[in-house]
């Protein structure tokens, strides 16, 4: 375990170098001056200047990336190119609004979708299963935009039931939640599918192996074997599934911050894009795939940790 | 990313059997069928848009702009008065030849990537890894906003979004099964018979390899078009007056109060392209390769 | 807004972690009824809210919350004219070119930097005629201090409308001087220091707030406080008000349409004033636009009736030039072009041009992309082929301007629209030989235009200088470099019960809101 915990860590490590190391390259790789690429057009010369000092683009590129990549690594990312505020602390006021919206999001979808898969699992091939198995694949192959879309026309200005845009008052419990219905909502919806399609799938696979077979020959209870038995091992595939799917998340998370103009790390990326800020687009960039870097590994160590052949298989 | 699900099944190398036997299977299930109509519907329709369009798709009357839907106009019309019905089948040419190029490139440098990897020295195996493993660390809307940002929308960037994203997915399965191959007694013995590396990668690991990763492409198809439609819905994309089914998402997206009917049916060809080749593509797992699993990318 | 039933409240939130859908329309009237204050839209964070440098909007509206102005708009049945603020005790012209002011008793900055004085108002003035919006101080020769409260502004020139069109704007705000010393001598995103109703707290892509100054004396306002929110879409913002998530926002074209026919229930449209003018410009230095010919067949060939129709839902006035209408000098008709494809056609062959293509600069918005597609039809319709480039706010307002790099040389056509103040001279200012590489992006000078210029500033017979607004709309049209469009109203939606105050020019004076 512990060598597949070094291995593991230090892989993560070398793709989050390379993280770094794109995202440093890109702004060298475009002609012109690095210090206005990075700044954009509307960069004062004084702004300039000092990013030129702070960013020492008057030595060889090797160093200048070793004090990027140093820079990054205290947590300084730099600084926004019109308040000079630290683009960590405009990430800091960010981040939590895209993680609330990713946590109800994948939330809403497993208390949901994990029991609709060990449903279908108990009565394989009956009315409720195929019934589930199209439902899912349905929602799965929906954009989440369009269903963003399409709940913010029906729930928020057909019905009016909803708050149509905005994350909520702040300090206002409630509201924060009743703005949160919505996108999540968007978010979630494919995740039902996927993820109870996945624990029907690993469940069918379990209850065949043999010691399942002896409980069920035992005369346990199909519930008490299903939650107290295959679940345990069957959520495993699934656990993968919701690290890998962190990606896809954050790019869901986008839309539906753009579409609900809500405030958050996607819709930060989308705004400070069309504002040619490109040390918040970089910083905001490397925060999100660190994010995901982190969640994919998390996945992992817990796989490792709940099942010993993995580690054997890297 | 590095446990990969796949990789301790051999899926290659199985006897070409039983393909009867399989096309009858396909044939019998009604996802593969509704799939496979979806799916022939969608790239017809898109092909022979220009002699099924009712109207020309950018030829503007303003007089009766954001009417619903009509006998005149059967999905509505926009701002400007254009037809978006014949929007619509124009947006589907968009679609289909992101898809076709995008996923027929992805797919063959996947495949020699994936080869390479697999069957080269393990230093180079670890690297292409690494390198595939860093791409798919980007989210692909994240990685696209980066890059409009330094170079600005166009449709080859929506392209070259495309290819990028999808290309360590099928990297990563040709290199499984390249990888199952190796050492197969069969390819043990034509490498000591002489036979030159690429001579037995094209010849012995190709046919066998190619088989699951077309299946995956099927299933790549609606990730593709949803990737570019969320693009241009994010203004990203095409250029006006260009329709894509992003684009008129988006116009019907800022007209949502005025003309609700508009996102509705914007909506609809986009669902239904995604859902016909996601059941296609299931449908062909299911018979071809029924253990084959794969994450959200 | 007072609170309706707060145990009720405090229940729910105690149970809404299960998230029951039944529960959600009371949620949200619960949630609704505890705000207080005004709840008001911007489009884009305020970046620079600095007078010398502001891009103007909403940071306009923030100026006239923080900084003490000598004058502010006084509207009264849609004249416009100017009246003495709560911050001087004395504003009148003693002659044509003196202006004497008394600061008010007791006006503190904030932050500790004592009274505010007649020196801050010489420093704030004089500083404005090397910033970026010297223009409107053109007119200024300098400021006298006669006491710690007393002063008088010379002007170098008679120029009467110098109290409505400077002092009532932004450009009118009163800095202090030794704030903004400290500061570098100019400042973005936070005032070094304040004097006014409120303070202003920017969380940066999110909101702006307005908090209750305590150190304020003077009046105080109806809304206690005020929550701007950063709300980029339009249509968005619209959807917001129509749920009751805002108390006011701004409304384009086709929303004002369906407003007038149905309303939202409880609310009322106020237009602000038609104070902007949006043209087509051509850069008349670029080599496929140098013949004056191609440039007038262009103008012949945009129709645009169809504009106002297709992309403004007729809400909007044509414009025929940059005088604004309810100014002195607004144009009735233009003279030398009409929508008339066959002349374009005559004239594209008349100057030996045939299968042009040119690019069609627009910013990245809703109502300009529908504008820059029917252009582009029109002009496909003569034989030019047009691809529209839609650019970020990030980029397009440098796109002329010579101190962002070459771009302006690859510059071919664009789609503008400039706010402007109520007097003419405001609009004319932009496209002096000496602006030419700055805003005046059509890169054409003309020694008449030069001079006219002058003159319309320093003439007080109104006749008089209606004839010379006249005469440089002419030479503007003559220059074949503009297809003028429409002149936008700026319209708002607010609550019944909320009475709004506007600029002509559209910007929001919160602390002049009233609530009934």
């Amino acid at each position: 375990m512990f060598f597949y915990l070094i291995k593991r860590i230090g892989l993560s490590v070398a793709v989050i170098g390379l993280v770094v190391l794109m995202s440093f390259a890109l702004l060298h790789l475009i002609p012109g001056d690095p210090a206005t690429i990075a700044l954009g057009p509307r960069a004062s010369a004084e702004t300039i200047d000092r990013f030129t000092e702070k960013m020492h683009l008057d030595e060889p590129v090797w160093r200048q990336f070793l004090i990027f990549a140093g820079n990054v690594v205290t947590g300084d990312l730099g600084e926004d190119v019109f308040s000079n505020r630290p683009v960590t602390q405009i990430i800091g006021e960010n981040i939590g609004f895209t993680l609330a919206l990713g946590a109800a999001g994948l939330g809403w979808a497993i208390l949901v979708g994990i029991p609709l898969g060990c449903l279908a699992a108990l009565r394989p091939n009956s009315a409720l299963d195929r019934a589930t198995g199209i439902l899912s694949v349905g929602t799965i192959a929906v954009p989440s935009f369009v269903i963003a879309i399409w709940s913010l026309l029906l729930f928020a200005v057909t019905l009016r039931w909803l708050p149509a845009i905005g994350a909520g008052e702040p300090g206002n419990l409630p509201d924060q939640l009743a703005h949160l219905i919505l996108p999540a909502f968007a978010l979630g919806l494919g995740w039902v599918g996927y993820l109870s399609r996945m624990v029907r799938a690993s469940l069918l696979e379990v209850m065949n192996e043999d010691y399942i077979r002896a409980a069920n020959a035992f005369g346990l209870r199909p519930g008490r074997v299903i939650f107290g038995y295959a679940l345990r091992v069957a959520i495993l595939p699934t656990i993968t599934l919701i690290g890998l799917g962190f990606g896809g998340l954050i790019s869901s998370t986008v839309f539906a911050e753009v579409i609900f103009a809500r405030p958050g790390l996607g819709k930060l990326l989308y705004d400070m894009v069309s504002a040619r800020n490109f040390p918040v687009v970089q910083g905001a960039v490397l925060v999100t795939t660190g994010l995901y870097i982190t969640f994919v590994l998390l996945s992992d160590l817990i796989i490792a940790w709940l099942d010993p052949r993995v580690r054997d298989a890297l | 990313m590095l446990s990969d699900p796949s990789a301790s099944q051999p899926g290659a190398g199985r006897p070409r059997q039983r393909s009867n036997v399989r096309l009858g299977q396909f044939l019998g299930s009604p996802k593969a069928m509704l799939g496979l109509t979806v799916v022939i519907l969608f790239i017809s329709s898109a092909v022979f848009a220009p002699v099924l369009a009712p109207y020309d798709p950018n030829a503007l009357d303003i007089p009766s702009r954001l009417s619903g839907p009509t006998w005149a106009h059967w999905a509505g019309t926009d701002q400007l008065g254009r037809d978006t019905f014949s929007r619509l089948l124009f947006g589907g040419r968009v679609a289909l030849k992101i898809a076709v190029i995008g996923v027929s490139v992805a797919l063959s440098t996947g495949l020699i990537l994936g080869m390479i990897a697999g069957y080269g020295p393990k230093w180079l195996d670890n690297l292409l890894l690494l390198a595939f493993d860093t791409v798919l660390a980007f989210p692909t809307i994240v990685l696209a906003l980066a890059t409009v940002a330094l170079v600005g929308p166009s449709l080859e960037l929506v392209l070259i979004i495309v290819i990028v994203s999808t290309v360590p997915g099928y990297a990563r399965m040709a290199r499984t099964a390249t990888l199952a191959l190796k050492n197969d007694e069969f390819i043990l013995a034509e490498r000591s018979l002489g036979a030159s590396t690429p001579r037995i990668l094209a010849h012995h690991v190709l046919p066998n390899v190619v088989g699951p990763l077309l299946i995956l492409a099927a299933m790549d198809v609606p990730v593709v078009v949803t990737i570019e439609a969320g693009l241009s819905f994010l203004g990203l994309g095409v250029l006006p007056p260009t329709a894509s089914w992003g684009t008129i998402l988006n116009e019907g997206y800022l007209v949502i109060n005025d003309a609700p009917f508009m996102v509705v049916a914007a909506g609809i060809p986009l669902v239904l392209t995604t859902l016909g080749f996601t059941f296609l593509g299931e449908a062909l797992r299911d018979i071809f390769d029924p253990r084959m699993g794969r994450g959200r990318a | 807004m007072a609170l309706r039933n707060t145990s009720r409240r405090t229940f729910l939130a105690g149970t809404t972690a299960a998230g029951a859908l039944i529960l959600v329309p009371d949620l949200i009237g619960q949630a609704r009824a505890q705000t207080a204050g005004l709840r008001l839209r911007m489009e884009r964070d305020n970046e620079i809210l600095d007078p010398g440098y502001m891009v103007g909007g909403s940071e306009v509206s923030a100026q006239k919350q923080c900084l003490p102005f000598l004058a502010e708009y006084d509207m009264k049945d849609g004249e416009v004219s100017w009246r003495p603020t709560y911050y001087v005790t004395r504003l009148e012209h003693t002659d044509p070119t003196h202006i004497a002011f008394e600061l008010a008793e007791g006006l503190v900055w904030s932050k500790g930097y004592g009274p505010v004085t007649a020196a801050d108002v010489k420093f704030s003035y004089e500083r404005m005629k090397g910033t970026d919006w010297s223009g409107y101080f053109d007119a200024l020769d300098h400021v006298e201090v006669t006491g710690d409260r007393t002063g008088t502004i010379v002007l170098n020139t008679p120029f009467a409308p110098f109290i409505l069109v400077t002092l009532c704007h932004g450009t009118g705000a009163v800095l202090c001087e030794k704030a903004v010393t400290e500061a570098g001598g100019k400042f973005t995103t936070d005032f070094p220091a304040t004097c006014g109703p409120y303070l202003y707290e920017a969380v940066p892509g999110q909101r702006a707030n307005f908090v209750p100054n305590p150190d304020w004396a003077g009046p105080k306002p109806a809304a206690e406080s005020v929550v701007v929110q950063i709300v980029g879409e339009e249509k968005a913002a619209n959807l917001a008000f129509e749920a009751g998530e805002l108390d006011c926002t701004d409304i384009g074209a086709d929303t004002l349409a369906r407003y007038r026919t149905s309303p939202p229930e409880g609310s009322e449209i106020t237009i602000a004033g038609e104070l902007r003018y949006m043209w087509m410009g051509m850069n008349t230095e670029h080599p496929k636009l140098q013949d004056l010919k191609v440039r007038q067949a262009i103008q012949h060939a945009v129709d645009v009736d169809s504009i106002i129709a297709g992309a403004y839902s007729n809400t909007t006035s044509k414009s025929f030039g940059i005088i604004c209408p309810g100014l002195l000098g607004k144009r009735d008709a233009t003279k030398s072009y009409s929508y008339d494809p066959e002349k374009a056609r005559a004239l594209l062959a008349e100057a030996g041009v045939s299968g042009l293509e040119l690019t069609l600069k627009t910013l990245n918005a809703q109502d300009r992309l529908l504008t820059a597609q029917i252009i582009q039809a029109n002009l496909a319709a003569v034989g030019i082929t047009v691809t529209v480039l839609p650019v970020d706010d990030g980029t397009f307002w440098e796109m002329g301007m010579e101190e962002s790099g070459d771009g302006w040389k690859d510059l071919e056509m664009w789609i503008m629209q400039f706010y402007t103040t109520p007097d003419p001279y405001e609009a004319t200012q932009w496209f002096v030989s000496d602006q030419v590489g700055v805003w005046n992006w059509e890169r054409w000078k003309n020694e008449e235009f030069d001079k006219l210029y002058a003159d319309g500033i320093a003439e007080q017979d109104l006749a008089k200088r209606e004839a010379i607004y006249l005469r440089m709309q002419d030479i503007m049209e003559e220059t074949g470099a503009y297809v003028w469009i429409n002149h936008e109203p700026t319209a708002y939606v607010h609550r019944k019960g909320v009475t709004i105050s506007t600029a002509p020019s559209g910007e929001l004076d919160y602390r002049r809101f009233e609530i009934a």
